[in-house]
Order: structure tokens, then sequence, then C-alpha cells
């Protein structure tokens, strides 16, 4: 489904300050996995997305995904097979127009953008029923700007819009970093559901090692570009928060913090 | 006669830079992009329009090509910055300093005066007229293409594409997710802008029957500052559509303008111009309000306090 093959990447290439993050990184994913993703910072399990994703480009190596090979594919071309959901809510929707209109755009998603009227008022409907299972009450307020809503609701928001057209895989990155215990929760039931539901492969980046033992179907935990910890199935089921946190620290002290 | 007079000519410079203000509302206000190179566009517009129909070309086909010319410097403009990664500012910077030798060449010299051709702005039927009813009746001729001009962009903004151009000033990164190449709807949008800048370029050409090298200087300064006071205007009133606010703007812009050009006599008006913007510029930031809050505030509690000491 999604392979990475002998991946290099480098930042601060030629100056002083050079690191190698990724030398010779393989990672692969099976369709329909959801993949938790955690470890600490500068492990490499954001540029892991940005470099599926297509916004970082690597120093070296392969990326396929369902066989075709996409290392060269500028961002823009590879979003049409994959959704993205990012941190900040800010960037999930265009903020100054309306809900039906970020909508109306996703649903677009793949489509020619032409002089067709943007919104048809008889698709909003349909916008109501995908928003009126979420709960949080969306569907009454078609056209107030995305910009006036609580990050929780423009993450759920933006969730439903990147998962609105056919996706091969959805990215997650940290997507309930910002948000409040209790918003975070929620939205992670809720991604997990729209996943079961649309049985998309999913990557997921998280901080949170509950919600990673929790969700998923597969973990991985990264450190300095290595996987040291990937279980799946019943072995993923045996892992426990404490055995997470245990290995987390071990890699952290490893660090010197 | 003197205060109608006035009046004709704020309304006809108003709606020619009501036309200016919806193109650089597209690049300030839906791209995010500060576009200067307006400053070249708006005479780039007037020298094609007076170079063409000298050579005895009908006005309208002169004002598409106007329009056309002015979409074509506004790609350039694109180009510099999507493509060759120059920085936004200087992109408009550089075309517009091009466009100076630019407009030279195709007028042939600093000035092309066509005083003896019909226009839409000068003909049998306007020459027909006593001066004051002609001179409103050009205000309505221009206001016809305002409203022509406002129209189509309002239509085009709910549109598809147009809602793409949107995104793209609002949220990039959303555009790149639906698949779209974020390049592609800059250079629409700065295209758009600047045909619409050079198409009210060959109207304000057309108002003197004269095209002068020296008639974009400080359009981009004006026409920010019509944009802002519109969309100060359009956000405060629920049901007006920021396009709207703009050619109200305009207008308003035009007035104050005009007022303080009487005042302080026409060698001024670029300090004027300058000035005013400032105030503007303070204006849309809350600065003016909140002081003007506060000192009404403090007056109120004044008068308060005297009460309970008397």
């Amino acid at each position: 489904m999604l392979e990475l093959k002998g991946i290099r990447k480098v930042f601060n290439k030629g100056t002083p300050d050079e690191s190698v993050l990724f030398d010779g990184f393989d990672f692969s994913v099976r369709e329909g996995e959801f993949v938790s993703i955690v470890g600490s910072n500068g492990s490499g399990k954001t540029t892991l997305l940005n470099l599926v994703s297509g916004s970082v480009l690597p120093d070296g190596g392969k990326i396929f995904l369902k066989g075709e090979d996409i290392t060269d594919q500028k961002e823009f071309v590879r979003a049409r097979r994959i959704g993205r959901v990012f941190q900040d809510p800010s960037l999930g929707a265009a903020n100054g127009m309306t809900i039906a209109e970020n909508m109306a755009i996703a649903e677009n998603k793949g489509r020619a953008y032409g002089l067709s009227a943007g919104l048809n008022k008889k698709r909003v409907a349909a916008y109501r029923d995908i928003l009126h299972p979420l709960g949080l009450g969306l569907e009454d307020r078609m056209n107030v700007p995305v910009g006036a809503l609580s990050g929780g609701q423009r993450q759920v928001l933006a969730l439903t819009v990147a998962t609105m057209t056919p996706i091969d895989l959805l990215l997650l990155d940290e997507h309930t970093a910002a948000l409040d215990p209790k918003t975070a929760e929620q939205t992670m039931a809720l991604t997990d559901r729209i996943v079961r539901e649309k049985k998309i492969t999913t990557l997921m980046v998280t901080h949170n090692l509950r919600f990673a033992e929790q969700y998923g179907t597969r973990l991985c935990m990264f450190d300095k570009g290595h996987i040291v910890l990937d279980a799946a199935g019943e072995e993923k089921a045996q892992k426990k928060v404490e055995d997470l946190l245990a290995l987390f620290n071990e890699i952290s002290i490893e660090c010197g913090n | 006669m003197f205060f109608l007079n006035q009046t004709s000519t704020i309304l006809q410079m108003g709606f020619i830079y009501a036309i200016v203000g919806l193109g650089v509302y597209i690049t300030y206000k839906i791209l995010d992009f500060p576009d200067l190179s307006v400053d070249g566009t708006f005479p780039l517009g007037g020298v094609v329009f007076a170079v063409l129909l000298t050579a005895g070309c009908p006005w309208a086909v002169a004002m598409i090509a106007a329009f056309v010319a002015g979409a074509a410097a506004g790609l350039v403009t694109g180009l510099l910055h999507v493509k060759l990664k120059i920085n936004g500012l200087l992109s408009g910077i550089i075309t517009m300093t091009a466009l100076l030798s630019v407009n030279y060449l195709i007028a042939g010299g600093p000035m092309v005066s066509f005083s003896q051709e019909s226009t839409l702005l000068s003909n049998g039927f306007l020459s027909g007229l006593p001066r004051t009813a002609a001179n409103f009746m050009q205000a309505f001729f221009i206001l016809l293409f305002v409203i022509l001009c406002k129209v189509l962009l309002d239509l085009f903004l709910k549109t598809k594409c147009g809602f793409l151009l949107r995104a793209t000033g609002d949220n990039p990164q959303l555009v790149t997710q639906t698949g779209k190449n974020t390049d592609n709807y800059k250079m629409l949008g700065l295209s758009l802008a600047n045909g619409l800048v050079a198409l009210a370029g060959s109207l304000y050409c057309q108002y003197g029957s004269v095209y002068n090298s020296s008639m974009g200087t400080g359009t981009v300064v004006i026409a920010l500052a019509c944009v802002i006071i519109g969309c100060v205007i359009a956000k405060h009133i629920r049901i007006m559509a920021n396009t709207t606010g703009v050619v109200i703007g305009a207008l308003l812009y035009y007035a104050i303008l005009s007022i303080a050009m009487l005042l302080l006599g026409s060698d001024y008006t670029k300090l004027i111009v300058a000035v005013l913007f400032v105030i503007v510029l303070l204006f849309d930031s809350g600065l003016i309000g909140r002081k003007l809050k506060n000192l009404f505030r403090r007056e109120k509690r004044k008068s308060a306090e005297g009460d309970n000491h008397a």
C-alpha cells in the first residue's frame, strides 16, 4: 500500500548544523491499517508524514503508494489521493469561507474547478446529513465562517472535509494536540469512527500515548529516525500505556533529558 | 454650479477608481498579495487604449485590448512570484518599473492626445448636452462599467474557480489538499486584478481625452485606501458585499480628497493622498477608534462626576 524504501533525509545540508535524520529508512503500511506513531520531538514522526505528503522531499530513496512511485510527484498532485489533517486547526479549512463553501470545495476534489456555481443549494442538505451524526450542531451553522468555530469543531470539520472524497491514505498530524483534553477525546473517538466506517488506511502521529495504545491497529515508536517499537494486532493489544511510557522514558534518557 | 461641477468630478473619478479598487480588492483582500504593479498597469491600460484609438480602432475594442494588456502584465508579476520565487512585493515593483519604459515605448513619448476621436466619454451625444449634464452623463456611463465589473466579479467569486481563488488567499494548504496548484490561482487573480486596473486606466484617459505617462503615480495608495475604507464599511453593514463597499469607499475617498484639495490646493495632491492613506490605515487597525472611544468615555466620566458633585 504505502512503502518507503531507503529514505535519506538530511536537515541543514552543507552547514555546520547538518543533521542526518533518516538514513536508509524503510517503512511500509498495509492496506486498511491504522498506524499510530509516537516518539519524542525530533524523532522523525512529522517528517515521515511530510515525506509521504510531499511537503518535504527526501535526499534519497523512493516512496511508493499502491505500487506507484510518487517520490517526484508534487504535493498537490499527491494530495489527490491523500487526505491530511494538521495540528493547527486553522489549516484544515478556509477560515473566511462558510462551512457549506468549504464542504463544496472538498466535495469537488479531483474534478475540475470551472465556472459553474460553487455552491449547489441541493447539495447543502447532503452536507447537513454528513455533519449531523457528528453531534456538534455544525449542521445548523452551514453559513457561518469556519473561523468562528472552536478549535475542536474545526478539527472535526477538517477531518470530515479530508475524507469527503475517496482517498487512499489519511495522514493525521497530531490533530488533537491543540485541543483541550475533553475535546481531544471526542475528536479522537470520531476519528476512529470515520476511519473504521470508510476503511481508510491511516497514519496518525500523536503525543498522546493513551490514544496510541487505545486506537489503531498498529503502533510504532520512533526515536532519532529509527523505529524502536513496531507492534500490530495481538502484540499491540498486549501493550499497556505503562509499557509505552517505560520505553519512552528509556529513549528520552538516552537523549539526556 | 461650482458645487455641481465638483460633485460630477467626484462621481467620475470615484467610479473610475472604484474599478481600480475592485482589481486591488482581488489581490489585496482575496489573495492577500501586496501588488504594486498597479502603478504601472493603470497607465498601461491608458496608453494601449490611446494608441489603438488614434490608430483608428473603435473605443470598445481598444478598451478590451487595455484589459488584456493589463492582464498580461499581471501575469508577468505572477510568473515572477510563483515560478522564479521572487517576493510578492518585489515582483510587483519589478513589473511596475519595467512598465515605465514599456508605456513610454508604446506611446512614443510622454503623452498621447486624442481629443478628436469619439470615445465612450466624448462623443456626439455628449457634446450635444449642456456641460454639466454631459459631466453627469459621463459619470453615469462609468457607473455602468462599475456595475458590470462588480456583478461579474461577484458572480465569478461564487463559481468553483472563484471558491479556489478565495481559498488560495485564505488557506493555500487547503487548495493544495484539493489537488490544485496554488500558483495557478495566484496568477489568475493577479491577471484579473490588473486587467480591471488597466480597464480603469483606459476610462481615466477617456475622461481627459489624453494619455499622460504620469497618470499612474500613486494609484496603488489611492486604490488601497478605497479598498480598506470599503471593507470597513461592508464589515459593519451585514448585507453589503465587500465589492459594493469598495465602490462606496472609492466615492467617499474621492469626496474627502476633493475637499482637501480645494482647501489646500492641487500642489498638495500626492501629500494629501499619502496622509489620507495613513489615516485610513489607522482607522483600519482600530487605533483611532480606540482613542476616540477612550476620549468619549473620559468625557462621559467627567460629566458624570460633575453631576455627582452637584
